[in-house]
């Protein structure tokens, strides 16, 4: 098993004022390249703090993060951002589209942070994208034009259309209704088995958990249980 | 393809960006251009009525006082509040041939300027006195002849006076009176000669409405005691040509002979061109005030903008946009607010400008004729075109609306992605 | 249907107490909107407090080196009043000058005499202008002894000069030096007077330093022959409010000589009048300015406001009706407005009350100019002018507030559905 991430003894301290919040301690864990794997936990567990480790948005205290082979824990915000640029794909649970691009030129956004100056390929890889998650056509809209879905597949097309080792997903069902949510995971799913990319995602929804092939429960910072499931086929 | 800085955008997506982001919101946008545009209205409007004073008053004084330049004895000069009499030019003819030949030069003529005492038989007081060429020569260089709005121009023989008109009133005289001349002649012994009034002439300028008569040039010659001179010589360029290098050209030609000073009419007054700077620096003041508020008012909208779009932020930082990107982002959505309040201020100026500048507007009503509003300028006064400082204006206001903008954009590009994200 | 119900509980709403509350919840977001208030009271202040030293200093600077507040002169002295006809005056001191004293609006009474001259030493004669004056009661007025620079007052009964710093710099002359003056007696004839200079004045009017020879009143009469007489009587009001009417105070109360008149110093000229357009041209600007500070509120006041739609949306929810919402973001304004008003009243004063004590010097601007003017602008700060600021700062916050309110109320209801 390759692993794409690795948490090495992890903690991340947080200072409110006066008092100290312990949000990871010590916390290890490895995701093997082409993971489905879902973070579950009350608030205050540590998801998000963990999510944000993995997505370089963040550094931890102590310990080491490593993500595609790179260490994490030492870099500097510009480097940070580059690294998030070229390695990690975002989708949330607000969509956050940017409202003044279309669909697909927030697809496009990403590949222009890159510095892919080629408009054709650009293009190319927008439409491929867009086809992927079932939006072939609506790359003219603006996202207030598009349905809550329509907007989160928009958003996964974006977090995708780099080619990122890890695709990060921080409540993506929280705003969708259930058959909507449903559409999304099995997208997601078919991506992960189609293209391999690694999924990981942070959640309360009991739907999600349930697509996940590997459950990390997290409570107070630390890793409670961590489950393989069979992989499930794809719900009609 | 060679590809750009990671985490950067390319200009076109940049400005493609900020666009959408201003009219994202139309009616804030309107609004924060619309308190903008006011300021640039009043900047460009106090401008163009300034400028057209000063170049009225330039106009003015070339017209009737200092023509393009004057030659006089060297120590004259210094002395010139005094208008003194002992140092004068005394080889007119010659001068004049030299004068005359410059290429640039269209004419040139003598006059005695002098100090005098002027009386209707009631009241005296000190005035200035002109002695000019009455054979018509005068007029290739000054105005006056034009500017006779009660009886006549002086006769060719020159005998008799042309009354400013504040003089006129002041000693309710006019054409047809006699008055009385009291000089001090060049050798020092007292004159008294009556003369007739001719005409009254109202010039706009108050050195000559106000203190000043003309009579002939032979008549004061002879009443002086100053046969064959003059105190200066005064020369009209020829319209097209650059003044300064006609100034050169003279200057060479008199280099020959030191007793001579040569000096344009910025020199003859530099005071009051001085003077007028001094008068744009207070109006600056006002203007100030204005540019501040409006800029308080783009900074305004630019930071609330900034807190409206936390989350946006965060997303763009997330995805690895560099934090000098959205720096740049929002100053460029600042200088553009300034860019199109700047038109829109300029336009709407530039109406009452145009019209202004071609029919003037009448100040006679609200201030007496003689009254010194401190511009040599009367009735009329028309507004200036200036394109190069309105142009100015116009970019500057771009620029100042991104220095408003500074703030915002720094508060948005240090924001910290996770918890931007975040942000309800 | 009896009468529609009452909302039992928001009846009467506490939003005084709300819209305060909501204003100091986020700190941040008042002061943006409430800066352009700030800005705009200060400079309202600032202004206003620098066109009434302006105004002062030109109405000060001309009634006591011109005009007076009332001025007694020989009738038709004043149609030709450049001239300075000597033989147009104001006879009969003896008996004239205590009857005005006497009056009770008047402060005092100051005879003088005016005349050109010329001023003459053994190289030069310059045209200057002479005032005979009774030194001893110009203080407080003309103040010869506030304008003293070098060497001492001339005294009464003595043969002696103060020159203009200027003039006494042209003709060389220094305290100790003599000086013959020439010029015209009340008859017509030509008149002279030796005076030992005493002392140079620097009056701070520019053109007066550069023409002006300061006499003792009887040296004056002896030059032109005009005993017991001056050119004009210069009256002082006592009261401020009365020395527009002291004129026809006088003239109502007093019996005025024949071949003698009386003006008010607003019915001289066009350099009062120029005072008022100059006002009405300050006040022009300062309603833009406050223009310009309304559309910033409204405009921050919209983001702001919109902003919380949904909370203002759970309000009309429980029940407060649209007027109260509305009554509550004006009320909003209102305070903004307040609260800018008065952290604007505070800096325009303390700018005001720094640079009226420093005073802004302007001799460059007055040079070359016949403007009685003094040469430093010392701005003149009002507790009106903070009602003034105050007033058009709460207006603006209010008013500017009104749209945003209307629109947000618009809204407010569906968007608590929404959620």
């Amino acid at each position: 098993m390759e692993a794409i991430a690795r948490l090495e003894a992890v903690e991340k301290v947080y200072r409110a004022g006066e008092v100290e919040v312990h949000a990871l301690r010590g916390l290890s864990l490895e995701i093997e390249r082409g993971a489905f794997l879902s973070l579950a936990g009350p608030s205050g567990s540590g998801k998000t703090t963990l999510l944000n480790l993995l997505g370089a948005l963040d550094t931890p205290t102590s310990g080491r993060v490593e993500i595609g082979g790179i260490s994490t824990e030492k870099l500097g915000p510009r480097t940070m951002a580059d690294f998030r640029n070229s390695h990690v794909g975002f989708v949330f649970q607000t969509f956050n589209l940017i409202p003044v691009l279309t669909a697909a030129e927030n697809v496009a956004f990403p590949l222009q942070l890159l510095g892919v100056t080629d408009a054709g390929e650009r293009r190319r890889r927008v439409e491929s994208m867009l086809d992927a998650v079932g939006l072939p056509g609506l790359g003219d809209r603006r996202p207030r034009e598009l349905s809550g879905g329509q907007q989160q597949r928009v958003a996964v097309a974006r977090a995708l259309v780099k080619d990122p080792d890890l695709v990060l997903a921080d409540e993506p069902t929280a705003n969708l209704d259930s058959d909507t949510a449903e559409g999304i995971m099995t997208l997601m799913q078919d991506l992960n088995h189609r293209l391999g990319t690694t999924f990981v995602f942070s959640t309360h929804d009991p739907l999600v958990m349930d697509h996940a092939t590997r459950l990390v429960r997290l409570r107070d910072g630390r890793i409670e249980s961590d489950e393989r499931r069979a992989m499930e086929p794809s719900h009609g | 393809m060679g590809s750009l800085v990671p985490g950067k955008l390319g200009p076109v997506l940049l400005l493609r960006l900020a666009v959408r982001n201003l009219l994202r919101n139309r009616r804030r946008t309107v609004l924060t251009m619309i308190t903008v545009a006011f300021a640039v209205f009043f900047l460009h409007v106090w401008n163009s009525v300034l400028t057209g004073l000063e170049r009225q008053s330039y106009d003015n004084l070339i017209l009737y006082q200092t023509a393009h330049a004057k030659v006089f004895h060297e120590g004259w000069f210094e002395l010139r509040d005094e208008l003194p009499l002992d140092r004068s030019l005394d080889n007119i003819d010659e001068l004049l041939m030299r004068v005359t030949e410059v290429p640039g030069v269209a004419a040139a003529v003598p006059r005695i300027a002098f100090q005098a005492h002027l009386s209707d038989g009631r009241d005296q007081i000190p005035v200035q006195g002109l002695g000019i060429e009455t054979s018509g020569s005068d007029s290739d260089v000054f105005r006056i002849s034009q500017a006779v709005v009660e009886g006549s121009y002086l006769p060719p023989d020159g005998y008799g006076l042309l009354l400013g008109s504040g003089l006129a009133r002041a000693f309710d005289a006019g054409p047809g009176d006699w008055m009385t001349v009291l000089v001090r002649t060049r050798t020092g012994v007292w004159e008294a000669q009556e003369m007739e009034v001719t005409g009254v002439v109202l010039t706009g300028n108050p050195s000559i409405d106000q203190n000043s008569f003309l009579m002939g040039l032979e008549p004061a010659r002879a009443m002086l005691d100053m046969d064959g001179r003059a105190t200066e010589l005064a020369i009209r360029f020829a319209g097209t040509v650059s003044e300064r290098s006609v100034l050169e050209r003279l200057k060479e030609a008199l280099a020959s002979d030191d007793g001579l000073h040569l000096a344009g009419w910025r020199e003859q007054e530099s005071e009051f061109i001085a003077l007028t700077e001094v008068k744009r620096g207070g109006g600056l003041v006002a203007m100030a005030i204005f540019v501040v508020v409006a800029l308080v008012g783009v900074a305004n909208t630019m930071l609330l903008a900034a807190f409206e779009r936390t989350q946006e932020v965060g997303m763009l930082l997330a995805m690895g946009m560099r934090a000098a990107t959205v720096r740049w982002l929002f100053l460029l959505e600042g200088a553009l607010t300034g860019l199109g309040a700047g038109a829109l201020g300029t336009l709407v100026a530039l109406g009452p400008i145009f019209y202004f500048a071609a029919r003037g507007i009448d100040f006679s009503a609200m201030f007496a004729e003689d009254m010194d509003i401190g511009y040599p300028v009367a009735g009329r006064v028309f507004w200036a075109v200036t394109p190069a400082a309105i142009l100015v204006a116009w970019l500057g206001t771009a620029v100042l609306a991104a220095a408003a903008t500074l703030y915002a954009a720094a508060r948005a590009s240090r924001m910290k992605p996770a918890e931007a994200l975040r942000h309800v | 249907m009896s009468e529609p119900l009452k909302d039992p509980v928001v009846a009467r709403p506490p939003l005084l107490g709300l819209a305060w509350r909501n204003t100091l919840r986020n700190v941040r977001r008042t002061l943006l909107t409430g800066s352009a208030v700030v800005v705009a009271a200060a400079a309202v202040i600032f202004m206003l407090s620098y066109t009434r030293g302006i105004i002062a200093n030109v109405e000060d600077a001309y009634a006591l080196t011109e005009s007076g507040h009332a001025r007694i002169t020989g009738e038709g002295y004043l149609d030709r009043q450049r001239f300075m006809p000597l033989y147009l005056n104001v006879p009969g001191l003896g008996e004239l000058l205590p009857s005005l004293r006497s009056h009770p609006a008047v402060a005092e009474a100051l005879p003088r005499i005016r005349s050109a001259v010329l001023a003459s030493n053994d190289e030069m004669n310059i045209g200057a202008l002479s005032m005979g004056v009774d030194f001893a009661r110009e203080e407080g007025y003309l103040d010869p002894q506030r304008m003293l620079g070098e060497g001492q007052l001339p005294r009464p009964g003595r043969a002696e000069a103060m020159l203009g710093a200027g003039l006494a710099g042209k003709l060389g002359l220094a305290p100790g030096d003599s000086l013959t003056i020439l010029g015209q007696t009340a008859w017509r004839s030509f008149g002279g007077l030796r005076v030992e200079v005493t002392g140079t004045a620097r009056s701070g009017v520019a053109y007066l330093d550069a023409s002006l020879i300061l006499l003792p009143l009887d040296q004056a009469q002896l030059l032109a022959d005009l005993p017991d007489a001056a050119t004009e009587v210069l009256l002082f009001a006592r009261d401020k409010e009365q020395r527009d009417e002291l004129a026809s105070l006088i003239s109502l109360d007093r019996p005025i000589p024949e071949r003698l008149e009386v003006r008010s110093w607003r019915q001289e000229g066009t350099l009062l009048g120029l005072m008022d357009v100059a006002r009405a041209a300050w006040g022009f600007f300062l309603v833009i300015l406050m223009a310009m500070a309304g559309l910033i509120i409204v405009n921050t006041m919209l983001m702001a406001v919109l902003e919380r739609t949904r909370e203002l949306g759970m309000l009309a929810a429980m029940g407060l009706r649209r007027g109260s919402l509305i009554r509550l973001v004006v009320t909003e304004g209102l305070i903004i407005g307040l609260l800018g008003s008065a952290i604007g009243a505070v800096l325009g004063t303390g700018v005001a009350l720094w640079v009226g004590a420093v005073g802004i010097d302007i001799s460059a601007a007055m040079e070359g100019t016949e403007f009685p003017m003094g040469s430093v602008i010392y701005p003149d700060w009002h507790w009106t002018q903070v009602a003034v600021a105050a007033g058009l700062g709460v207006a603006t916050g209010a008013l500017a507030a009104l749209y945003p309110a209307l629109r947000a109320v618009k809204l407010a209801p569906a968007e608590a559905l929404r959620r």
